[in-house]
């Protein structure tokens, strides 16, 4: 709908007799452009699409909210069925499930297809799949999920975690001081030796930063939108603001960091190192570190040159099954160059970040 | 007669004779070292080896490979005579020091039926030829790669054996992983 | 064998097939062949049961490629192995662990060449999950034989060896070959516990290395202390040095590299170190008897044990500065013996004192070179020594508490030196080589600089010196004590040398002049500095002859044209001329007489008249009475004039007459009546006494200025010990000297006192 076509409409006074459903998706389409008309400045035109928003629908903020929420992406699609969602699995304990696996052959879907995988000995599985966990980390869980061998072989070795830590580990960015203090060192077979050997665990336990995807964090909040002085309104409209915070890693140390009101579909292809060739504005790159304990520094110039900027994040695991997915914001402050004193900016209304994978960051370096 | 003139004989499984120049035989590390140690009772290093070779009468050694059948055989041998002249570097501990990219040659060389292709994997790790094996685990990982799971039983005509439940439990717990 | 493989999923029957081939792998025997038939089924069998029984789970639930129950079996045959391997009863226990240690090294190479699966696959695989106690199979092989032969018979082992090696000590026992392989097998059992691939020297050391040090020290005790209850000391050097040689021949041949150190320290210990004491007593009656190739053996042998050095150059030291004193001793006995000539007793002569020093420097030095290889401590030992003896000896300190005169007899060297026109003659018994050396280590350079200047100024104004060695000498001074050094003596040289180019112009100048008539042609003025020369201010009366005039004021009167400001003093006493007297026989050449230019005012008073009285001459001549006696004795000593009444009391008698010989006679033509007149010997030496302790006061005031404008700061003590540092070989101050100065100092508010009464303060 155009905004004249709006505005036509609201002039037809008799908007009761629209029906219900008409109504709401009025009033979130009026919020939508409010927030358009917020963003490019026009305030007042925007408080009135909102007052008249808010007039056909008084809950129209959380309605817009969920539609938010509904539009974005599944980050990735994820494989599960939606009918195995339905099962209980919470009861399955899955390292007993593996271990009941260990005599486990390979068996032939159709009998009368010729079939010879059985043919291949362990170690020839697991020269296969350790060329997958190297080339194509996807590709080895697909494999591993294949059938009870394969995921014998693909979850349960210590060898194909091993290989996992070996690639992930070496290609964090360690500050300096706190990985020498810790004792970091590169040799991972050294590091193994506090998880005596259970390279699994020291995968679980040893947060790490992903590079085959971005973080992203999304902000709703509300706040009371101001009156313009010659306003009658007794009412005072609530402004609903939505931003969103995206921040990708990449193993040379760099990072890129981006707060916008555009949507991951919008972001997502667009945000690599050729963000400006891209079309993106105000993408801050910066460097970071990790501290062995999963707190990643982030350090970036702003737009005034007195000042360099900090964030500080932990990595969180997003829940029991989604390990080291979150980055929970620890502090971020801005740092004047010259006395070096610290403005620490509150992060009341921040949002913690959330892992998402991108197929394509993982095929090539962010170019 | 000098070593690279010298013959070697192998017997499949299905007793066809492979005469190969040792040279060729000996890209198996298995036949080479075995080469290094029989008939050669002093020997304590490798330079007694030439002398010993010039003493041997020109009777070639006959090698009986009961593991591995004719078909397949010819295949490796026919790998084996493609690279004779390539050395392939490997580290302390015998692995090899890069991952050769698969060459257009390799690629051609293991078009093969699945049937072939695992047989000339499980006869490379037999007499134990590096490159060869590394390569034709290759080729399967590429026959993997970009595939979901249920494309990849079809591919390879695997069963699927687990129950719902599992698959679903297992699915959850490691997903993760997959994000590096 | 059987020539069906066995039924690979079952361990049994696969070990069954496998295990009579591994005996012969190992080599029961050397000679059974090992076929390739045999080869080929083993391997397979192996490679079969690895790859076909691929399940199997161990106790920590993780998957385990298969492999370990091969692995189980190999281990427990490898001990039954080599349990069962046994001596026969005619060879020695080394000779059976040597003949199966060389066929158990192949056998287990080809073990793990034949178990390559499992050495590829599983045991990686069990190293990587951190098993520690899996071992690739050519170091399980290793450790079996470390465990159940070594560990076993180690002591039996090494005891033989250790018996051989005496026994080679002794002369009892040649090479042998075993020993040497018995000694590298422990190099090859001993395993780094972080990589068993790498090899270290644990074994070695604890088994055989540590045994074998100890042995070795007790053996050489016990040789060295009986060789030397029946050898001389220089024979035990000989031997002592053959061991050495011998026993590192010992190291490159059989024992590994790390035993060199320890091995050289225990036998340097024990050959060398205990016996330094009676080895170093043997210094000095080898000097004695100058056997300098035995020193050089004594060096040899001490030197390998540093620590044993400081009393030998202890020795050395002492030696050379007793053989030194001695030498002067001598010298002087020599002397005060000699038969008194004209009445006088000889003196110590310049040249014998020096050349007796030289040559005990020159022989020691000889030894420093062909014993001590011009080694810098026996440099720094001789130089210490001779120093000792040079500024402090019999000669130059006769009575205690005077300066040592050894400048004073070094400066007449040079001057004896340099006076003498021949110089075959000279370079036997004097040269400049000689007076470097002893000047090298005098004490106090600057008296020496004194001195020498003086003499230096008197043989600048006569003709007879030598320039060129002159300069050498000079140019050799400043290299060993610097330009500041010689800078006085190089302002006389070049004084005496403007000198002549100012008397070239002064007759160029004068040659045009209206009186150029009136002046004498052969006028030898020099001008000298009065900073760099010796000489005081003539400051008596005297009255320069009318013949003179003309010519001294003109030059002055150019030379202040010339040089505006400076100031023209003329030194009448040291001035000389010749004279041409027509005093001979007809027909004869005139007589010249070289004479001072207060003989000649006298003498050409004499041209007017043939008498003359004192009082007149005095009159004439300005002249103190003391002067003209001086001058007129040569002449009347020299039977020129003829005094009356004679006697010396009568010389300045102004009633005394004078008469000029007309008929003078002399078989000479050259009379020399300037010679004689002797200035005042003891007045030139207080003068040099005390320009020496000026020199010297003023050399320790400057030194500590320098001192404390640097440091700023120092204790009284710290001041006066920098003081005598710096003063080394230029002065030697004593310390209420030094004293002296800072007070000095102190008063003129060069230098404050702190508040502690003991630190001073640089005051700008």
């Amino acid at each position: 709908m155009s905004d004249a076509e709006i505005l036509r409409l609201l002039s037809q006074t008799t908007l009761t007799e629209k029906d219900e459903r008409q109504r709401v998706e009025l009033a979130v389409e009026l919020f939508e452009k409010g927030s358009q008309r917020e963003h490019e400045g026009l305030l007042s035109e925007a408080v009135e699409f909102y007052r008249r928003a808010y007039k056909l629908d008084e809950g129209v903020d959380k309605k817009v909210r969920a539609k938010i929420i509904a539009d974005q992406p599944p980050p990735e699609k994820r494989r599960v069925d939606s009918d195995q969602i339905k099962l209980d699995i919470s009861k399955v304990n899955v390292k007993d499930v593996l271990n009941s696996y260990s005599d486990s052959g390979i068996f032939p879907a159709e009998e009368e297809e010729p079939f010879f995988f059985n043919v291949l000995p362990d170690e020839i599985l697991m020269l296969i799949m350790q060329k997958l966990v190297r080339q194509d980390t996807p590709a080895w869980f697909s494999f591993a999920m294949t059938c009870r061998r394969t995921a014998y072989l693909g979850f349960h070795h210590h060898d194909i975690w091993k290989s996992l830590c070996e690639l992930i580990y070496p290609a964090q960015v360690y500050d300096t001081a706190s990985a020498e203090l810790n004792g970091v060192v590169a040799d991972q077979e050294d590091m193994v030796k506090a998880w005596n050997y259970n390279w699994e665990k020291m995968l679980c336990e040893r947060p790490f930063v992903k590079f085959n995807g971005l973080y992203i964090s999304v902000v709703n909040y509300q706040r009371e939108g101001g009156r313009s002085e010659s306003s009658r309104s007794w009412s005072n409209p609530l402004m609903i603001i939505t931003y969103y915070r995206y921040v990708r890693f990449f193993p040379d140390g760099t990072c890129l960091r981006f707060l916008t009101d555009l949507g991951p579909r919008k972001v997502v292809p667009l945000f690599s190192k050729n963000w400006r060739e891209n079309g993106l504005q105000k993408v801050f790159s910066g460097v970071w570190s990790l501290t062995p304990e999963g707190v990643i520094r982030i350090e970036y110039e702003g737009f005034v040159p007195k000042y360099y900027f900090v964030d500080e994040l932990q990595i969180v695991n997003g829940s029991k099954h989604a390990k080291h997915h979150k980055l929970q914001w620890v502090s971020c402050y801005s740092v004047d160059k010259e006395t070096t004193e610290r403005g620490v900016f509150s992060m009341r209304n921040e949002r913690p970040f959330a892992f998402s994978r991108v197929k394509s960051y993982g095929e090539n370096n962010g170019e | 007669m000098t070593q690279s003139d010298m013959k070697v004989v192998l017997i499949s499984s299905d007793d066809e004779r492979f005469v190969v120049d040792r040279k060729v035989a000996e890209k198996s590390l298995m036949i080479k070292n075995m080469l290094k140690h029989v008939g050669n009772n002093n020997n304590d290093d490798d330079s007694d080896e030439e002398e010993d070779d010039d003493d041997q009468n020109s009777e070639p050694y006959e090698i009986p490979i009961s593991s591995v059948r004719g078909s397949v055989m010819k295949h490796v041998l026919d790998w084996c005579e493609h690279y004779k002249n390539v050395d392939f570097p490997t580290n302390d501990d015998g692995d090899l020091i890069a991952e050769h990219p698969v060459s257009d040659w390799d690629k051609e060389f293991l078009t093969v039926d699945q049937e072939m292709l695992y047989g000339i994997i499980l006869a490379a790790n037999y007499f134990n030829i590096k490159p060869l094996l590394d390569r034709a685990c290759q080729q399967v990982a590429n026959m993997i790669k970009g595939k979901s799971p249920e494309e990849i039983r079809k591919t390879f005509n695997i069963s699927n054996d687990f129950t719902a439940e599992e698959e679903a439990a297992i699915r959850r717990e490691n997903e993760w992983a997959e994000d590096r | 064998m059987t020539e069906k493989l066995p039924d690979s999923d079952n361990i049994n029957d696969t070990w069954a097939f496998v295990e009579p081939g591994l005996s012969t792998i190992l080599g029961d025997d050397l000679s059974a062949d090992l076929g390739i038939r045999m080869y080929t089924n083993i391997y397979t069998a192996i490679f079969d049961y690895c790859t076909t029984r691929s399940r199997e789970q161990n106790e920590a639930g993780r998957i385990e490629l298969v492999g370990g129950e091969i692995y189980n079996r190999l281990r427990k045959f490898l001990i039954r192995y080599v349990q069962e391997m046994s001596k026969s009863s005619n060879e020695t226990f080394l000779h059976f662990y040597v003949r199966r240690w060389r066929r158990f090294i192949i056998g287990s190479e080809r073990l793990a060449d034949v178990m390559d699966y499992l050495n590829r696959f599983w045991i990686p695989k069990e190293k990587a999950a951190g098993r520690g106690d899996i071992y690739d199979v050519n170091t399980l092989c290793l450790l079996t034989w470390r465990d159940y032969v070594f560990d076993e018979h180690q002591e039996e082992l090494v005891r033989e060896i250790l018996d051989i090696i005496e026994d080679q000590r002794l002369g009892k026992a040649g090479v042998n070959t075993d020993i040497q392989v018995a000694i590298k097998s422990f190099v090859s059992l001993g395993f780094e516990l972080s990589d068993f691939r790498k090899k270290n020297l644990s074994i070695y050391m604890s088994a055989f290395e540590t045994p074998f040090l100890r042995e070795t020290e007790n053996f050489y005790r016990k040789e060295s202390r009986e060789f030397l209850q029946n050898n001389s000391v220089v024979d035990y050097i000989t031997k002592a040095e053959a061991r050495l040689s011998e026993e590192n021949t010992r190291i490159t041949a059989l024992l590994d590299d790390h035993t060199k150190k320890p091995l050289n320290h225990c036998l340097n210990n024990v050959l060398i170190w205990s016996h330094s004491e009676e080895i170093n007593a043997q210094l000095h009656p080898l000097l004695d008897q100058v056997r300098l190739d035995d020193v050089k053996k004594l060096y040899g042998l001490l030197s390998r044990v540093p620590t044993t050095l400081e009393p030998l150059l202890n020795n050395f030291e002492d030696y050379v500065k007793q053989q030194g004193l001695k030498a002067i001793v001598e010298l002087k006995a020599k002397i005060d013996a000699a038969e008194p000539v004209k009445g006088r007793k000889p003196e110590v002569d310049a040249g014998s004192y020096i050349r007796t020093m030289v040559s005990v420097y020159n022989k020691f030095a000889n030894v420093v070179a062909t014993s001590f290889g011009f080694s810098d401590y026996f440099v720094k030992s001789l130089d210490t020594a001779c120093s000792a003896f040079i500024n402090v000896n019999a000669i130059a300190i006769p009575n205690p508490r005077v300066p040592s005169r050894t400048s004073d007899y070094l400066a007449r060297y040079a001057d004896e030196m340099l006076k003498k026109k021949n110089d075959a003659e000279r370079s036997s018994t004097m040269n400049i080589e000689d007076l470097m050396t002893v000047f090298k280590f005098l004490s106090d350079k600057n008296a020496f600089e004194i001195r020498y200047r003086r003499l230096l100024a008197k043989r600048l104004l006569s003709p007879t010196t030598n320039e060129e060695d002159e300069e050498e000498i000079i140019q050799r001074l400043k290299d060993v004590s610097g330009g500041e050094y010689t800078h006085k003596m190089t302002l006389m040289f070049s004084d005496i040398k403007n000198s002549k180019d100012l008397r070239v112009w002064f007759y160029e100048t004068v040659k045009t002049d209206p009186i150029a008539d009136q002046i004498i042609p052969d006028f030898e003025m020099n001008v000298l500095g009065q900073n760099s020369w010796p000489f005081s201010q003539f400051k008596e009366a005297f009255i320069l002859p009318d013949e003179f005039l003309p010519t001294v004021q003109k030059f002055e009167d150019l030379y202040k044209e010339k040089h505006s400001g400076r100031e023209l003093k003329w030194l009448w006493n040291l001035c000389k001329g010749e004279l041409k007297a027509r005093l001979s026989k007809p027909g004869k050449p005139p007589f010249i007489f070289t004479v001072t230019l207060f003989q000649m005012a006298i003498i050409l008073r004499f041209n007017e008249k043939d008498t003359l009285s004192a009082e007149e001459l005095l009159e004439a001549t300005g002249l103190t009475p003391e002067i003209f006696a001086i001058n007129v004795a040569q002449l009347i000593r020299g039977r020129l004039l003829i005094q009356s009444p004679e006697g010396p009391e009568n010389i300045s008698k102004p009633s005394t007459k004078y008469t000029i010989v007309k008929d003078y006679k002399n078989k000479r033509v050259k009379v020399n009546f300037a010679l004689g007149v002797k200035a005042d010997v003891k007045q030139e030496s207080d003068d040099t006494t005390k320009e020496i302790d000026e020199s010297r006061r003023w050399w320790l005031k400057a030194c500590v200025v320098r001192l404390m404008k640097f440091k700023h700061k120092l204790t009284y003590n710290e001041l006066i010990s920098e003081v005598i540092l710096q003063s080394a070989n230029r002065v030697q101050p004593e310390i209420k000297e030094i004293k002296q100065v800072i007070e000095g100092l102190i008063q003129d508010d060069y230098l404050g006192r702190l508040d502690d009464g003991t630190t001073l303060q640089y005051l700008a």
